[in-house]
């Protein structure tokens, strides 16, 4: 059996549970989806990660409802940003995403660097 | 004497990839308008709409809050002393944009620019107070939601440190 992922959105329910431990009145809104994205670029994107939620949980709106997205930046050498299954694995292997910081963004400036 | 933005604390680093790309055909933004947006602001669009997306709650104009934090890099009074977008590069682009900007620009509209692209219909509020921003942002959200101005919120912290000399200010470096 493989590793577990957690899902973002129990992350961010952990936040809320810490933040809040005695709960708070928060309902959720509508349980219908929105709109699936209509070009390419979010297109496998349609849904980020799994919800914690089965249909009949979310007709029911006494629970609460998180939704989460983040932009999780890779090593130099891979040409897109972490999915979150990747960064999951990223994570448990240890990965190691530091590079030598881009030449556009020392542009202009004289610089000496002290570690 | 040197100047005290020639010291860099390191030269490495770890990038999001294509961080200022924005795609303003699917939020019905138009191109002027993405142009004078810092990339902060796109960041936040794109994810409010992917949490939303992830959330499965249904937000298109319904009392759903907009709650941003983080520094509009790009925007508002940091758009005279830096020349952050790859848009501004040349004096002529700069030049127009300072001449024509909207309010796409202005920190202010950080959360306008969210609420507005995505239909949401809540309080729209936008705050920075540094370091504790995404979390000062998540408790008034709540509190929002208990005091019944809004059904739902959206929460959005993003700060994009562009180019070298954010991470370089005075002021920090002074603090250690």
């Amino acid at each position: 059996m493989g590793p577990r992922y957690p899902y973002l959105s129990q992350v961010m329910s952990g936040i809320m549970r810490w933040l809040y431990p005695g709960g708070t009145s928060i309902k959720a809104g509508r349980s219908q989806p929105n709109p699936a994205p209509t070009t390419t670029r979010y297109a496998h994107r349609s849904r980020t990660c799994p919800s914690v939620l089965s249909e009949d949980d979310r007709a029911d709106h006494s629970h609460r409802q998180v939704g989460v997205a983040a932009r999780l930046p890779s090593s130099p050498d891979n040409p897109n940003d972490l999915d979150y299954r990747a960064f999951w694995d990223f994570l448990i292997q240890k990965g190691q995403a530091r590079g030598k910081m881009p030449a556009e963004r020392l542009q202009g400036i004289s610089y000496v660097v002290i570690r | 004497m040197r100047c005290i933005r020639d010291v860099l604390p390191t030269d490495v680093g770890t990038f999001l990839k294509d961080v200022t790309s924005f795609d303003n055909v699917e939020f019905g933004i138009t191109s002027k308008d993405t142009l004078s947006m810092s990339s902060s602001t796109r960041s936040s669009i794109e994810m409010s709409f992917l949490a939303l997306l992830d959330s499965g709650i249904d937000s298109r104009r319904q009392r759903v809050g907009t709650f941003c934090a983080g520094t509009n890099v790009g925007g508002s009074d940091t758009v005279s002393r830096y020349r952050l977008l790859p848009c501004w590069e040349t004096d002529e682009c700069y030049q127009d944009h300072l001449d024509n900007r909207g309010h796409a620009s202005g920190a202010y509209t950080m959360a306008n620019r969210v609420a507005f692209a995505l239909d949401l219909n809540g309080p729209s509020f936008f705050l920075d107070t540094a370091c504790s921003s995404t979390l000062t942002a998540t408790h008034l959200a709540i509190r929002s939601i208990e005091a019944g101005d809004c059904d739902a919120a959206v929460i959005t912290g993003c700060q994009h440190n562009l180019k070298c000399a954010h991470r370089t200010r005075p002021e920090f470096k002074f603090l250690g």
